[in-house]
């Protein structure tokens, strides 16, 4: 079985094509039979997975479903809490931490019917990896095993690039959604900050910490976005406004929408490869031809924003982890417990300083959206580079596409748009104003329907 | 490049935040405070004394 996206699994289901039972079995074998080769689950539930199957094919077939995505399968980057079932971070440090209740977005897919099974590979805690030397290894990309699937939701981009799941949880609070998105050929988009629940997910940075989905295509992270976009009064950091409705103007193009292209980030402040510059080409070309009008849109340098974005991402996360990091320093692996010392040496007025950048930062993006809807740059250099070259350091030595947007909380989407020359995808970065998410979403649809790349999956084993 | 803490400093801020290390790990670590440093020189540009931080809030 050729693995479907959710919007086609629904429509099997529904026309009973396609059975549940059948779609979570075939996924949860070649899941199983795959994870060897690219460690995306470190957990499978797979006798809850094929009994939640069960009932969702009986209400399929009374014409029942209970949700918007009733019988998808699904899994859970592995800091999202889940009642039950271990919740790791990956972590030597919590591999004990078995919760008592699921995080809100896990509760709210159930609810919606999705079908999980199991727990993914992440970088330990969000941010430490790739490493070697944790209970379980780092997830390999599905294009090409010798490759980095980029992190930190990195068992998410490896498992819906392989077509074991049909989409998952991620979370990014400098790019862990957007980065392993555009290195495995995956959808994912970081929402409005505020737009959908951290709660019960392990914290790495909370000023910046987004949820959010990742899939095969736009329509199934839009899908997966209103099934977990909402409200959520126990997060002080959830918007108190409607839930946006992020589906029902998906296919209406970008006819009349102002692009703003930020060359200088992807050319001058960090030049991206040939093939890299060639998918943003396309993908601007398929705007256009859509209607859109594209501009160049001028924003202070990547580094400035990177500069803020660490100090500020450091500093959250040495907070959240002090009190482990005196009593269990060892348990930590190397990348991760070096991490979090660097970021000991932070200090706080370093740490306001950064904020009050901040604030200086979002100013001149805001005013910037005013000229344009839509931002447009890439999402990574260029190709997955071979994983032994990911070091410790490698994230504070060269600045980043996506840390820019979760200083200012605006939605982001990767969305593929070509493939280098030794075949590994290249995605590119859609940025939209706060809230607008839909917009985004429409624009990604635009890119991905123009240049109709999702035909193309990794070569695998099984 | 920024430099680096000094010795002095870091071994201070990580009696401070209570992590034990070896010379070799301490003096790797410490070479990738240069890091934190050059962010730290980044973000401090020019800017009214009453400038805000983006973490204020309404109660």
């Amino acid at each position: 079985m050729s693995t479907p996206s959710i919007a086609e699994a629904l429509k099997g289901f529904a026309d009973k094509t396609l059975s549940p039972r059948e779609l979570v079995h075939d996924c949860l074998d070649r899941a199983q039979r795959l994870n060897p080769v690219i460690h995306a689950f470190i957990r499978f539930t797979r006798e809850a997975a094929m009994a939640a199957a069960a009932e969702s094919e009986a209400r399929w077939m009374a014409g029942t479903p209970m949700g918007p995505l009733d019988g998808i399968p699904i899994a859970h980057k592995d800091i999202y809490e889940t009642a039950g079932v271990p919740t790791t971070g990956h972590s030597r440090v919590l591999l004990d931490n078995t919760p008592a209740e699921d995080a809100a977005v896990v509760r709210l897919w159930k609810q919606a019917g999705a079908i999980s099974l199991g727990k993914l590979a992440t970088h330990e805690f969000a941010w430490g990896g790739p490493s070697f030397d944790l209970p379980w290894p780092p997830a390999r990309n599905p294009w090409d095993i010798s490759r980095f699937t980029g992190g930190s939701s990195s068992g998410t981009g490896a498992a819906v690039a392989a077509g074991v799941i049909l989409g998952g949880t991620g979370s990014d609070t400098g790019g862990s959604i957007r980065m392993p998105g555009a290195l495995c050929g995956v959808a994912g988009i970081k929402p409005t900050y505020g737009l959908c629940s951290r709660v019960g997910v392990l914290p790495l940075a909370s000023s910046l910490d987004t949820t959010g989905p990742m899939a095969w295509t736009v329509e199934d992270c839009a899908l997966l976005l209103q099934a977990m976009a909402g409200h959520d009064p126990h997060d002080p950091s959830s918007a108190d406004r409607p839930t946006p409705d992020v589906l029902t103007g998906l296919r209406d193009g970008v006819n009349g929408v102002r692009i703003g292209v930020i060359r200088h980030f992807h050319e001058v402040d960090m030049p991206v490869s040939p093939a890299m510059q060639g998918a943003i080409d396309a993908a601007i070309g398929a705007l256009r031809e859509a209607g859109a009008t594209i501009g160049e849109a001028t924003l202070p340098p990547l580094d400035a924003f990177n500069a803020a974005g660490w100090l500020i991402l450091a500093t959250e996360a040495f907070a959240a982890h002090e009190p482990w990091l005196r009593a269990r320093f060892r348990d930590y692996g190397e990348f991760l417990r070096e991490r979090l010392a660097v970021a000991a040496t932070v200090s706080g007025a370093d740490y306001i300083q950064a904020q009050r950048r901040r604030r200086e930062l979002c100013a001149a993006v805001t005013g910037k959206m005013e000229q344009f809807d839509i931002l447009l740059t890439a999402a990574a250099p260029g190709e997955a580079r071979p994983i032994e070259q990911m070091t410790k350091w490698a994230s504070f030595e060269g600045p980043n596409f996506t840390m820019p947007f979760n200083l200012t909380g605006q939605p982001g989407l990767v969305v593929n748009a070509g493939f280098s020359p030794a075949n590994l995808p290249l995605g590119v970065q859609l940025i939209g104003r706060p809230f607008e998410d839909a917009l985004v979403l429409r624009a990604g649809q635009t890119v991905e329907q123009a240049l109709a790349l999702g035909g193309r999956r990794p070569k695998l084993p099984v | 490049m920024a430099e680096p803490l000094s010795r002095v400093v870091f071994d201070a801020v990580m009696a401070r935040a209570g992590i034990v290390l070896s010379d070799a790990e301490a003096e790797g670590i410490r070479a990738a405070s240069a890091h934190v440093q050059r962010f730290a020189a980044a973000v401090r540009v020019p800017r009214p004394v009453g400038a805000e931080p983006a973490t204020v809030f309404a109660p």
